[in-house]
C-alpha cells in the first residue's frame, strides 16, 4: 500500500515540476475517531464494556495531466476494534478520468460506485449527520457497493433549469457481506466474500429548479459468486444472477438536510434484502446541528450455507438429548431497525464532533454474540431483541 | 431662567431618535457603497471576453471542469470576497459551498475547488501566470489579466449580475 502511494507520488513528481503550480497535484485527507457503549451486544462503535478502538484515516491525491486527463486515488486505514480487531488498509479508489466534454467524462480503473447517495463518499464523516451511515443500506448488506473495477461514463445534461445526471459503468467488484447469521456458522470468520462479476449498472438523477432537491434512481445486474468459510472448508456458490436497485431523495439547504433512500437486492439462491432510511438534520446555529434518523433492513435467505437448519450452527460433536428438537431461531436474527437522535458541533465544515443515541430492534447488526444465540437454541431463552447504543466521536476532512 | 433656556436647546427625544437612525443608516450604507465590484478575471490566453452567469455557476459548483474553449478550468478566489461571490454565483452559503466541494473532490471528480488568495493582488498575479485560470475578485486587476463581462454586462452596469 505504502509502496503504491510512493510510486504514484514519484511518478507524478517530474510532471509537477514541468507543469507549474496550477497543474500540480492536489491532496486531501479524512479521519474519524469514535467510541461507544451499548446496554447489550455489539453495534457500530459500541460494546457493553465500551469500545474506543474505532478509527480511520484516509489520504486522497489527484493529479491532472494536461487539459483532459487526471488520475485520482484514495487510500484508507481502518481500525475497527469491536469486531475485527485487526487494522486494515485498502485502496478505496484509483482511476483515470478522461474528459469527453465540459460535463462528461470517461473513468477507468477502480472507481467509486455511483449507486447511492453516499456510495461515492462512503468514508467522509463531514458529509453526514451521524458517525456512521444508515446500516439498513450501507451496513454490508449488498445494497451499497463501494467501488467497481471497470470503465464508466459520468455526465450531466441541462434542459433549461433542470439538471440531469448519469453515471453508468461496466465492470465488477467485491463486497464483504457480514451478518449475525454468518457469525453463527462455525469457522466462517463472520464474513462472506462476495464477488460480483460482469456487472453493469447506472444511476440517473434529476435536479429540478428547486435548489438542493435531487431525485435519483439506480440499478445494476451482475453475476454473483460467494465463499464463506466453515469447519468443513469453504462453502461457495456461483452463477447467481443478482440485481439491485434503489431510489433516492435528497433536499439540502444551508440549514436543513433531508435524505431518504430505499434499496433492494435480489440474489436467487443466496439472499434477498430490502432496506431504507430517512434522515433529517437541522442547523440550529452555524455550529450546532440536531439530527434524527430511522433505518431498517429485512433479509430473507434463499439457500446456501446461511439458510442451514439451526442444528448446523452448533459446534461439531454437540449431542442433543433424545427427543429434543431445537427451537427455531427468532426472526430477530435477520431483522434490523434503528431510531437515532444526534447532536453535532461543527467547529468548521471540515471538523465535527458528534454524539448520538440509537434504539435498535433486531440482531442483524446489533449482535448479541454467537454464544448467546447458540445458548438460546439449547435453553430456548434467547437474548433480548432490543438494545441501545450511545456513541461519540470526531470526524474531519481536509 | 438660564436652566430653562438650556433645556429648550436640547433636542427632543424624537429628534434624538432621528439622529440615531441616520447614524445607523449611514453605518450600513457607506460600507455597502464602498464595497468593491466583484469581477471575473481570466488568463489573457483565454480567447472570449464574456462568460454567462449560468456557466459561472456550473464552474463554481464543479459541474463543468473546463472553460468554454476546452482548457482545464483552474478556479481561484479572493478569500475576503468569498462569502459575497459564493452566495451570488452558487446560491449557497460559505459552509454549504465548502461541504459541496468536499463531496466533489472525495468522489474523485476531476475538478478542484477554487484556490484561495488573501487579496486581489495575489489572485490577479496567479491568474496572470496560469493558463485556464479564472478567478472572482473584488476591484480591479492590472492589464496582465483579462476582465470578462458577465451576460454581456460590464462591472459598472446596473444589470451586471455580480452585484
Amino acid at each position: 500500500m505504502k509502496r503504491t502511494l510512493l510510486l504514484l507520488v514519484a511518478a507524478a513528481a517530474p510532471l509537477v515540476a514541468q507543469s507549474g503550480d496550477a497543474q500540480g497535484p492536489t491532496f486531501g485527507g479524512l479521519g474519524s475517531v469514535s467510541g461507544g457503549v451499548t446496554n447489550r451486544g455489539t453495534y457500530l462503535a459500541g460494546t457493553p464494556d465500551g469500545s474506543y478502538q474505532n478509527s480511520q484515516f484516509g489520504l486522497r491525491a489527484s493529479m491532472p495531466f494536461g487539459d483532459k486527463l487526471a488520475i485520482s486515488g484514495l487510500v484508507n486505514w481502518r481500525e475497527e476494534g469491536q469486531q475485527r480487531g485487526q487494522p486494515r488498509s485498502d485502496i478505496t479508489y484509483l482511476f483515470a478520468t478522461y474528459r469527453l466534454s465540459r460535463a462528461w467524462d470517461l473513468r477507468l480503473g477502480k472507481v467509486k460506485h455511483p449507486s447511492n447517495l453516499y456510495s461515492e463518499v462512503f468514508d467522509i464523516g463531514t458529509l453526514r449527520p451521524f458517525l456512521t451511515l444508515p446500516q439498513g443500506i450501507y451496513g454490508g448488506t449488498g445494497n451499497a457497493f463501494t467501488s467497481y473495477t471497470g470503465v464508466g461514463v459520468n455526465g450531466t445534461a441541462y434542459v433549461g433549469d433542470w439538471q440531469f445526471g448519469v453515471a453508468s459503468y461496466l465492470g465488477g467488484g467485491n463486497f464483504r457481506y457480514n451478518s449475525t447469521r454468518i457469525d453463527l456458522v462455525p469457522g466462517s470468520g463472520g464474513d462472506v466474500d462476495v464477488n460480483v462479476r460482469t456487472s453493469g449498472g447506472a444511476r440517473v438523477f434529476v435536479r429540478p429548479p428547486v435548489r438542493g432537491l435531487l431525485i435519483g434512481l439506480s440499478g445494476l445486474r451482475g453475476t454473483i459468486a460467494y465463499c464463506v468459510g466453515s469447519i468443513a472448508g469453504p462453502q461457495c456458490g456461483s452463477g447467481i444472477n443478482g440485481s439491485q436497485g434503489s431510489v433516492q431523495l435528497e433536499y439540502m439547504t444551508d440549514k436543513l438536510w433531508l435524505r431518504s433512500e430505499w434499496a433492494a437486492l435480489r440474489g436467487p439462491g443466496f439472499i434477498n434484502t430490502r432496506g431504507g432510511y430517512g434522515q433529517l438534520a437541522y442547523f440550529v446555529t452555524r455550529k450546532l446541528q440536531l439530527a434524527t434518523q430511522y433505518d431498517y433492513l429485512r433479509e430473507t435467505f434463499d439457500g446456501g450455507i446461511v439458510a442451514f437448519d439451526p442444528s448446523t450452527f452448533l459446534p461439531p460433536g454437540t449431542q442433543l438429548p433424545p427427543g429434543v428438537q431445537l427451537p427455531p431461531i427468532p426472526n430477530a436474527i435477520d431483522k434490523h431497525s434503528d431510531i437515532a437522535l444526534g447532536v453535532n458541533w461543527w467547529f468548521s465544515p471540515d471538523v465535527v464532533a458528534k454524539l448520538s443515541v440509537h434504539s435498535v430492534d433486531g440482531w442483524r447488526f446489533a449482535r448479541p454474540g454467537s454464544s448467546a444465540i447458540l445458548g438460546g437454541l439449547l435453553t430456548n431463552r434467547f437474548p433480548a431483541e432490543k438494545s441501545t447504543l450511545l456513541q461519540a466521536g470526531i470526524q474531519f476532512s481536509f | 431662567m438660564p436652566r430653562l433656556q438650556i433645556a429648550s436647546l436640547r433636542p427632543t427625544p424624537f429628534v434624538q431618535q432621528l439622529r440615531r437612525a441616520a447614524l445607523v443608516a449611514a453605518a450600513l450604507v457607506v460600507p455597502a457603497l464602498a464595497q468593491a465590484q466583484l469581477r471575473v478575471i481570466v488568463n489573457r490566453s483565454y480567447p472570449d471576453t464574456d462568460v454567462s452567469m449560468r456557466d459561472l455557476t456550473r464552474l463554481f459548483r464543479g459541474e463543468y471542469g473546463s472553460l468554454a474553449n476546452g482548457q482545464r478550468a483552474v478556479l481561484a478566489e479572493q478569500a475576503t470576497a468569498r462569502a459575497r461571490y459564493v452566495r451570488t454565483v452558487t446560491g449557497m452559503d460559505d459552509d454549504t459551498f465548502r461541504r459541496h466541494w468536499i463531496r466533489i473532490v472525495f468522489a474523485g471528480a476531476p475538478v478542484a475547488p477554487p484556490r484561495g488568495f488573501p487579496d486581489a493582488e495575489t489572485a490577479c498575479a496567479f491568474v496572470a501566470r496560469t493558463p485556464g485560470a479564472l478567478a472572482i475578485v473584488e476591484g480591479r486587476c492590472g492589464d496582465d489579466v483579462k476582465t470578462l463581462t458577465v451576460n454581456g454586462r460590464q462591472g459598472g452596469d446596473a444589470q451586471y449580475p455580480l452585484r
